[in-house]
């Protein structure tokens, strides 16, 4: 079990609504935690390179799990930020797609460094 | 239970699986929407099923629509996965066939919730579809379910000529007795062990047999269906069979099985089965069709004795087919006006006079020509429709006597008989219908004589006195017809306001050479003089007859020496040529060569 003093520091991960839903259990969330290390930087690769060839139906789709993705692991500020390059993509807004990424990567690289820390911090 | 889990999302994958791993499904993950439709389509898929709205190539909206398209697969319950919130999104998800909806990402509580919930419709639903499909008493499947499976092995037999099936259609022998006798919970009691009898005779040593599989799962071939009915009827599908010795093996199967004793409210009940059998070879376009046959089959086995079998041959299949289009015909035989009536003269015998005429039903059937009542009067008293054709035979004949008894007068007026079956006699309004009928004709009661059998005056005496005695009052003459054939209580007899004994022909057409039918009518002509009645022979076809028949002391005939019954302008003809001479009719030579239309 995940005890009280395992608690995240105040970052951008929602670790109390992450606990809820693997119901308090420890192993699962490490698995989690492992595919979502392993899983998010080759998404996020295949976003910027959707943007960088101005792909906006790929935007579409790889915004779309990388929004889905965050949002398990109750990331919220950086499901929102993935969200509005989803909505970028449907639209096929061609501009601005550049610097809206810009923005995702500095919300995703806070996942990214959280995790580490969040792992030792639950995971023994 | 097992549970599908649709989604692209391998986290999302992961901790609904989690969850319901916990919960004791059994799960099965897959990441797109064309493996989730193949899944769910399969034989023994899982019927509750997670999918994520957006996938890559078939997404969940269109896994749904694949999904609800197929109707004769058993129901999936579906929930879609989304993290669409607008009103119009859930709306097109509901429209798609989905079930239910859950925002991504799935809180656990939520999700186990809304699966307990799918999962309480879905047993209500197998249970409504189990009750839809299943006799009550017997828990063998129902008339509907049978015909459903029938229905799939005919399609098959369509596209494999070597596939054949058989029906056994089977009818348990005297069951009303056991029902009358020892009330009808002990009817039902027959009924269950019956059913178990038959569950042990249908099953073959190689094949398995589904008769409680209910809930919609596709048959498989080589599976036989054991169903009620409904009463004591139970049909039997031998589905994939080599030939009709298959059929008869499990037919006599039934009959041993069935053969041994019930035991029932305490008493030993022994009963037969009478069993139509029905093959797929012969060719059937519809379920329907080869029931009807192996029904057909099952009322010839009871014909000929019952207690035993009957296959479906062409002949009997050509007679249902027939039987069937003079039922059609015969329905709108009265629309279309095909009815007549002929009249064949009743004559006295000295002095070969017309007193009157006896009104037979003709039918001008299309294609057929003239067709005798013989041919259909039997399937007009099974399809109701006998009552309606018999007053129109009454209303035209009094209209006719009416017309005639103006154009022809004679002292005393002739008169018309009309016969009146067992159930137009059993109609409760009969006497004012005959009264209405009489009123709209103009014509004189005593001109009209109303002709019974036997067998329907001695079915309820006490029904019968009261309505004679009210046709009396009428001032309507009756008629015991065919007698002598039939079974009479004199004592009864008496009782009722007879005016008419009609000797049959069959001891007409014995009189000249047998003793005993000699005998039998001067019995009848004794009898009826005795008790104040007028005597006619029917059937009289030849002069020695008639002769014999008025040494006897017979007044009246009717019969071929005299004349056929013949069509209404005929025998205007014959009433104009014999007005002459006081109605008597020509040499018969004349008569019969000449002037006889048939």
């Amino acid at each position: 079990m995940i005890q009280p003093d395992d608690r995240s520091p105040d970052l951008s991960l929602d670790l109390p609504d992450l606990r809820t839903r693997v119901d308090n259990d420890r192993e699962p969330l490490r698995e989690l935690l492992r595919i979502f290390k392993t899983e998010f930087p080759f998404l996020l690769k295949s976003l910027q390179e959707a943007v960088v060839r101005g792909d906006m139906k790929g935007v579409k789709v790889k915004a779309h799990t990388i929004k889905g993705m965050l949002a398990n692991v109750s990331f919220a500020w950086a499901a929102a930020s993935a969200a509005c390059l989803e909505h970028m993509g449907l639209q096929c807004v061609t501009q601005g797609p550049p610097e809206e990424l810009a923005g995702f990567e500095q919300e995703a690289s806070l996942p990214l460094a959280e995790h580490g820390p969040c792992c030792k911090g639950i995971v023994r | 239970m097992k549970i599908l889990i649709a989604d692209d999302d391998v986290i999302s994958r992961c901790l609904v699986q989690k969850t319901l791993d916990r919960e004791g499904y059994e799960v099965l993950v897959v990441e797109n929407g064309s493996s989730a439709a193949e899944c769910l389509s399969s034989d023994e898929g899982p019927r509750l099923a997670l999918l994520d709205w957006v996938m890559p190539g078939l997404d969940g909206l269109s896994v749904c629509r694949q999904i609800r398209s197929v109707s004769n697969h058993p129901y999936v319950y579906m929930i879609l996965l989304t993290s669409k919130e607008s009103k119009e999104d859930i709306v097109r998800g509901f429209e798609a066939g989905a079930d239910d909806y859950l925002t991504k990402p799935c809180d656990p509580k939520e999700l186990k919730a809304r699966l307990r919930a799918g999962q309480r419709i879905l047993q209500l639903q197998d249970k409504l579809i189990q009750e839809a499909r299943q006799d009550p008493l017997t828990r063998l499947p129902n008339r509907t379910f049978f015909l459903d499976q029938l229905a799939r092995c005919v399609t098959r037999a369509k596209r494999r000529p070597d596939y054949k099936f058989a029906i056994l259609f089977v009818d348990i022998d005297g069951f009303k007795i056991v029902n009358d006798s020892l009330g009808h919970f002990a009817g039902d009691h027959l009924i269950v062990q019956i059913a178990e009898r038959l569950v042990s005779s249908v099953r073959r040593d190689d094949l398995v047999s589904c008769s409680a599989d209910v809930t919609g799962r596709v048959k498989q071939s080589g599976e036989d269906t054991l169903a009620r009915m409904g009463g004591d009827e139970f049909t039997i599908l031998l589905d994939d069979i080599r030939d009709a010795s298959d059929g008869i093996r499990v037919a006599e199967r039934i009959q041993q099985k069935l053969a041994s004793p019930f035991l029932i409210s305490g008493q030993e009940v022994s009963i037969t089965a009478s069993i139509g059998i029905a093959i797929s070879a012969t060719g059937y376009s519809t379920a329907e069709d080869i029931l009807r046959d192996a029904d057909t089959a099952m009322y010839r086995a009871k014909a000929l004795g019952k207690s035993r079998y009957e296959i479906c041959d062409p002949a009997m299949h050509a007679r249902a087919v027939s039987r069937l289009k003079l039922e059609t015909d015969l329905r709108r035989a009265m629309d279309r006006d095909e009815f007549r009536v002929h009249y064949q003269p009743i004559v006295s015998l000295r002095g070969c006079r017309i007193i009157g005429f006896e009104a037979l039903l003709r039918w001008q059937r299309p294609g057929f020509g003239l067709v005798m009542p013989g041919e259909f009067v039997e399937v007009a008293e099974e399809t109701g429709q006998i009552p309606f054709i018999g007053l129109w035979v009454l209303r035209e004949a009094c209209r006719q006597m009416r017309a005639w008894n103006l154009q022809f007068p004679s002292d005393p007026a002739f008169t018309i008989a009309v016969n009146i079956s067992g159930k137009q006699f059993a109609q409760p309004d009969l006497v004012s219908r005959v009264r209405d009928i009489l009123h709209e004709a103009c014509l004189d009661p005593q001109s009209l004589r109303l002709e019974l059998t036997e067998s329907v005056t001695m079915r309820d005496v006490e029904r019968t006195a009261r309505i004679l005695g009210e046709l009396r009052t009428l001032g309507v003459g009756l008629s015991i017809d065919d007698f002598g054939t039939g079974y009479s209580s004199l004592s009864h007899l008496r009782r009722f306001p007879l005016d008419t004994l009609k000797i049959d022909r069959s001891f007409v057409s014995e009189v000249e050479n047998s003793s005993d039918s000699r005998a039998i009518v001067q019995m009848i002509i004794s009898l009826g003089r005795s008790l104040g009645m007028e005597i006619v022979a029917e059937g009289v076809e030849a002069a020695k007859q008639a002769g014999l028949l008025e040494s006897l002391g017979c007044e009246y005939a009717q019969g071929y020496f005299f004349s056929k019954p013949i069509d209404q302008e005929g025998m205007a003809e014959v009433l104009l040529e014999s007005r002459g001479s006081a109605y008597k009719l020509p040499q018969q030579s004349v008569l019969r060569q000449n002037v006889i239309r048939q």
